[in-house]
């Protein structure tokens, strides 16, 4: 899966215009969706050009390079982290055969589900100097403080370890559909040319996956780069963290703006980085031929070894939290737990719906217009609406109400001068508002995957509709939806777990007395009541639990020529 | 093109809650938390009849959404949990000066700013909270000798990103201008018992488990600790003590959760009536119990854990100087590396 | 059998309850290419990957260059098995450069001299020109070659090939198959090719194994198969046949399209017999009666094939149009009335199908 899959068939796709094509929707709608989507990012970037000079110097001197060091440790620690579980767990459970794999296979998913900074307050609560485990080490060996060494939870190790546990199952979820769509043969040749199992992974399984590792690897850092919660909470000095207290703390937007540019630019620049060394490689299936899957029947210490590596991220990333938010929510669940919180769950449920519906539809319309036509404005337009996903919610949240405000503003002093009467705030603070603030932070979720399954359908699909006389609108609509609808199904499900857990955006941009479980969760804990928001926190794990499961089993079905071994 | 205006705006005016249309209720921005502002709310409703619309948020992002709608805000009330943002509102033009006997009559002049821009509604003091096992109550004394070399590794506090913290930083620099207060963040930061991290809880509890042995804390998270439901939380906040700094000085560095009217708000008569409600004896009370802060108004007591401490003398410089101190006192933290 | 090449012996092979091979035994010796026909089902590939090392052996023994490599109690993984294995799709690396796909096997030598073995085995090919382009921009043909100079690079003890030429334009494919074939044969690796195609198998193999629900329905030269075949699915299967039943009257079997000798079948039973259209033969409709051979019979379908003629004939008294191929002296048209005969040889008699 790749942001990119789609541009490698484009040439084969473009007719070669013979006379004069009418231009119609596929040339206009989805640009214009595109780039309305880009708004915000592009008010963000816009703030780079007011000048921000005395804190500058300021913060070159004193904070700067530790927010640069912070950042790219947390890059390398949460890169090299995910990728490593993820595709580590994907292999695993799509090649061989161990004990409790069907169970795995879904159960790895299941972190996604856990909201980051519930994991960080649970282990930092579980691991920290005053906590029950280092308490009990204390008092069993007769230590006091100093006596001994015990790794700090809140530190960069420990954001990495966090995030690391949350962020795994992207990389799982994208390599996993790789490896259960590449032919096996090429891997069998692979062994008869002399190369063991896991050197034919290495060599030819993984660098034939590296598109959507890649994807997914990218997804989960521009979701770390993002997060403000967990880093403030440990203590560690990042980018992020460093925009919200220029921002808030300064006072000086545009100098948080311009460090949250150099976030983008960094970003964009490794994603073209990595496309460029690609160079002529190709990375479709040769072979249209599905054979099982080896299915290697994994024995003795190989077969613990495996099922542990499996088990390891679904006991840290989810069993141990959510046992903790659990216990939490039982001892207080006749104080939390009333009618309101029934309503809570109701908004959270339905506008990750909402979202998830229109997320999907917006990525089709735009994956498929660049598969049409991928003009330069368009394909611009269709990253930079990307983008919104590795910018901090709060800075992306002010992105859109920015616009959003100074349109009704206008609307209201036109309507004054016109017709006397005031319109007020038509769009601010409405649901519509929020909605659009979603999908400016979460397209990227949903374009990736579609553009990537979109990808799988070949060119000569398009052709052989199209030559039976169907419109392109129709063609998308006949042919290339069913073909792809396990891809919308992913992407909807990726897109409404994030709105459920999604924070910043909602708090800024939600109408009056309309609340939802992360923002009662969040509150909670930033009151540093944690207890009483663990009930909030587990119902949005319980809700997002479903859609992964489902994810997953979408996935396993997705393999051409039927299921897995 | 027309047609779609109309649509969007008949949408919009759809989505739009009825509740913020409806004739005369009043809405409030909060940065204070629903559990901690909603009984208040609630009690004004009921004596007055008044509907209240709430959002709460976190202060940048909410100051900055009442910034961009400008004149067409719902807005009518700013509630903050420090001085420091409400004077930042003063400053960017967010709020309008209200005069009102009954709020002056109660809140104390240094609470309030001086031309009735904002109102503060209940105090929390930063205070020293400390182990009596590892701290002899005879070293305690102001928040400058913090910077001592004997405290070396043994303070707990939190990021300086905190408001709090800065608000503090801030008075620091009132009192002994910028040089001086550097010099003082500097031993600071050196006595830090581990890197700045968690809120203030954790340090308390840290303070209890032996990580250090003196936190700087505000008053009401002890104070929740004291008069919490959990058996483990009260037993561990009896162990400890606290501590008023500066008697002898300026007095405690107290700040306020406060709140202003805004400057284009559509229902400022309401608006008036709810901060007159706020600092009645009702609601004064509800800021005690419900979150165990000190009253804004002298005659209103505060629960039986805050009264416990006994009284003291508080800093009494006017609050709005936070909120223009606030830059340079971040400033000087990143200079000094407290995080 | 000891030596050199391949032997397979007794292999037997179930997936679940199914038994899909069942006692296999085979020999290929160097230089020696042999072909395993059958239809789809038959247990062909799977005995292919069997002998691969990609599916394990659960019965039988396995062994290559006289060693043994699947048995009871040895299972050597296919990366030490020593085979050259190419698929009908070809399975190139996509993410690799032609050079770099044949220079994948050759794991124990030094870089340039990879690069120097992955040369020659291109220029074999003749496609050391490509070297440097990746498969993605090759030709069916050109990808064909490739995938044949990567398996061969390594020097394999035996090559295996699966359906490999059956990817391929009808146009190339015969000219590509040549060529590989005559390599192979000039390296003198034995070579195990699967084939559905009994066209393919009798053009490239000097042995064929046909196979048949998973046991060996027949094996010799691809003459001897085509010629003499044991059973009626062999006759049908390398060739075209008509059936035409009849039943043995003294020795003989009389069909509506002539007599045939009964080859020992008892009197009285009921046979097929299975003709080629080849072994059909036609004589003037008007001449003096050569005693009472053959039958008359309408030209109903006629294909000039080039050297040949395809005719469909309605014999008077079978029901099904009678498939001919016959070289004619001259012209004749839909319609015209012929007298047909049949060439005993090429004529076979197996019992009556039950269907």
């Amino acid at each position: 899966m790749t942001t990119y899959s789609v541009l490698e068939t484009e040439e084969a796709l473009l007719p070669s215009p013979v006379g004069r094509r009418r231009r119609g929707f596929w040339d206009y709608v989805p640009f214009a969706v595109a780039a309305l989507v880009a708004v915000p990012v592009v008010v963000v970037l816009c703030h780079v050009f007011v000048p921000a000079g005395e804190v500058w110097t300021h913060l070159a001197e004193t904070v700067l390079g530790r927010y640069v060091t912070n950042t790219i440790w947390l890059f390398l620690g949460v890169g090299i982290g995910t990728a490593v579980i993820g595709v580590g767990t994907a292999w695993l459970c799509s090649m061989c055969r161990f004990p409790g794999r069907p169970v795995f296979e879904w159960a790895l998913l299941l972190p996604l589900a856990v909201p980051t900074y519930a994991i960080g307050f649970t282990y930092a609560g579980l691991f920290e100097y005053a906590g029950p485990v280092q308490s009990l080490l204390r008092s069993a060996f007769d230590w006091g403080r100093g006596d001994y060494w015990f790794p700090e939870p809140r530190s960069l190790g420990g954001a990495i370890a966090v995030m690391t546990l949350v962020l795994y199952p992207y990389v799982y979820l994208l390599s996993r559909a790789a490896f259960l769509s590449q032919s096996v043969c090429v891997l069998e040749v692979s062994r008869t040319l002399g190369r063991s199992p896991f050197r034919s992974f290495l060599t030819v399984a993984l660098p034939l996956a590296r598109p959507a590792i890649v994807g997914g690897v990218s997804l989960a850092l521009m979701e770390a780069l993002s997060d403000f919660g967990t880093v403030h909470y440990y203590g560690v000095d990042t980018f992020t963290t460093g925009i919200y207290r220029t921002w808030f703390g300064f006072g000086e937007p545009a100098a948080a703006a311009q460090l949250a540019a150099m976030l983008m630019v960094f970003v964009l620049a490794l994603i073209l980085l990595e496309r460029s060394s690609r160079g002529s490689r190709r990375f479709h299936h040769t072979s249209a031929r599905y054979r099982q899957l080896p299915g290697y029947a994994l024995t003795g210490v190989r077969k613990w070894l495996a099922v542990s590596a499996c088990l390891l991220p679904v006991l840290l990333g989810f069993l141990v939290p959510f046992g903790q938010l659990g216990a939490w929510t039982i001892a207080t669940a006749d104080k939390m737990l009333d009618a309101s919180f029934f309503a809570l769950a109701w908004n959270s449920v339905s506008l990750a719906t909402i979202t998830a519906v229109i997320a999907v539809c917006v990525a089709l319309l735009v994956a498929y217009a660049l598969r049409l036509r991928g003009t330069v404005p368009m394909r611009a337009a269709a990253r930079a609406a990307g983008l919104g996903y590795a910018v901090p919610g709060s800075v992306i949240a002010v992105g859109v109400l920015l616009p959003f405000a100074w349109l009704d503003n206008r609307v209201d002093a036109l309507a004054r001068d016109w017709l006397g009467v005031s319109t007020g705030l038509l769009l601010t603070g409405t649901i519509l508002a929020l909605v659009f603030a979603y999908l400016v932070r979460f397209l990227a979720v949903s374009l990736n995957t579609v553009e990537a399954s979109l990808g799988r359908v070949t060119p000569s699909m398009d052709g052989a509709a199209r030559s039976l006389g169907a419109s392109p609108g129709r063609v998308l609509f006949r042919v290339h939806m069913p073909m792809v609808a396990g891809g919308l199904m992913t992407a909807g499900l990726l897109v409404f777990v994030d709105v459920m857990k999604e924070l910043p955006a909602t708090l800024i941009m939600r109408p009056f007395d309309f609340n939802t479980l992360a923002v009662k969760a969040y509150e909670l804990a930033s009151d540093e009541r944690l207890a009483d928001s663990a009930s909030a926190a587990l119902a949005i794990v319980v809700v997002g639990i479903a859609p992964v499961v489902l994810l997953s089993r979408a996935i396993t079905r997705s393999r051409p020529g039927g299921e897995g071994p | 093109m027309r047609i779609l205006i109309t649509a969007a705006s008949a949408a919009a005016v759809l989505f739009t809650t009825l509740a913020a249309v409806a004739a005369d209720p009043v809405n409030v921005y909060s940065y204070r938390k629903e559990e901690l502002i909603r009984p208040i709310l609630n009690a004004f409703t009921e004596e007055t009849g008044i509907e209240v619309n709430l959002i709460t948020g976190n202060a940048g992002e909410l100051h900055q959404r009442l910034k961009s709608e400008g004149k067409n805000t719902p807005a009518d009330v700013l509630v903050t949990v420090d001085a420091g943002n409400l004077s930042r509102a003063k400053e960017d033009g967010l709020l309008q000066p209200i005069k009102s006997e009954v709020l002056e009559k109660y809140i104390p002049e240094h609470l309030r700013d001086p031309e009735g821009y904002w109102f503060g509604l209940s105090k929390r003091a930063r205070v020293f909270v400390y182990s009596p096992d590892r701290v002899d109550p005879s070293e305690l004394s102001t928040y400058f000798d913090l910077a001592d070399e004997k405290w070396r590794n043994r303070l707990l506090i939190r990021s300086s990103t905190n408001i709090y913290n800065q608000s503090l930083i801030a008075a620091m620099i009132s009192e002994f201008g910028e040089e001086k207060t550097q010099e003082w963040a500097r031993g600071l930061v050196a006595n830090f018992a581990r890197r700045p991290q968690g809120g203030d809880s954790d340090q308390i509890h840290a303070v209890e488990a032996g990580e250090g042995d003196l936190a700087l804390v505000n008053t009401y998270y002890y104070g929740r600790m004291l008069a919490s439901d959990d058996a483990d939380e009260r037993a561990a906040a009896q162990k400890l003590r606290v501590f008023f700094p500066n008697q002898d000085g300026r007095g405690t560095h107290v700040n306020v959760s406060g709140a202003g009217v805004t400057a284009y708000a559509p229902h400022k008569e309401n608006a008036v009536k709810l901060l007159e409600f706020m600092v009645g004896e009702e609601a004064q009370e509800l800021f005690a119990n419900s979150n165990q802060e000190y009253p804004a108004r002298q005659d209103v007591a505060p629960s039986k854990e805050v009264a416990s401490w006994g009284t003291f003398k508080e800093d009494n410089l006017n609050l709005s100087v936070l909120g223009e101190l606030n830059k340079e006192a971040v400033m000087l933290a990143d200079r000094v590396g407290w995080r | 059998m000891s030596g050199a090449g391949l032997v397979v012996e007794r292999v037997s092979h179930r997936f679940g309850p199914r038994l899909v091979l069942d006692a296999v035994s085979l020999t290929v010796a160097p230089g020696e290419v042999v072909c395993l026909l059958g239809p789809s089902g038959s247990g062909k590939s799977t005995l292919l990957r069997i002998v691969a090392g990609l599916e394990s052996l659960q019965e039988g023994a396995i062994s290559i260059g006289g060693t043994l490599v699947a048995g009871p109690d040895v299972q050597v993984p296919p990366e030490r098995r020593g085979v050259g294995l190419m698929f009908q799709d070809f399975a190139l690396f996509p993410h690799l450069s032609v050079i770099q796909n044949v220079m994948f096997g050759l794991t124990d030598l030094a870089q340039a001299e990879r690069r120097e073995r992955a040369k020659t085995a291109l220029t074999r090919v003749a496609m050391d020109a490509f070297a440097d382009m990746y498969p993605h921009t090759l030709s069916g043909g050109e990808q064909q070659r490739v995938a044949l100079a990567r398996a061969l690079a390594p020097r394999p003890r035996v090559m295996l090939l699966d359906e490999p030429f059956s990817g391929l334009d009808t146009g190339t494919r015969d000219r590509v198959r040549r060529e590989a074939i005559k390599l192979l044969r000039e390296t003198g690796t034995p070579t195990l090719l699967v084939t559905h195609d009994p066209e393919e198998a009798m053009r490239t193999a000097s042995h064929i194994v046909l196979m048949r629900e998973g046991r060996i329905e027949q094996d010799g030269s691809p003459r001897d198969l085509y010629h003499h075949p044991r059973t009626a699915f062999c006759a049908k299967f390398l060739g075209e046949t008509n059936s035409v039943p009849g039943i043995v009257r003294g020795g003989i079997v009389e069909t509506s399209v002539g007599k045939v000798s009964a080859n020992g079948f008892a009197e009285g039973a009921a046979v097929d017999v299975l003709v080629r259209p080849e072994a059909i033969r036609l004589t003037a409709t008007d001449g003096v009666g050569q005693e009472n051979e053959g039958a008359d019979a309408t030209v109903v379908d006629l294909r000039e094939l080039g050297p040949a003629t395809l005719m469909e004939l309605g014999v008077d008294g079978v029901e099904r149009p009678v498939v001919a191929r016959v070289a004619l002296t001259e012209p004749l048209a839909e319609g015209s009335r012929v007298r047909v005969r049949l060439d005993r040889d090429r004529v076979f008699v197996f019992p009556r199908e039950t269907s």
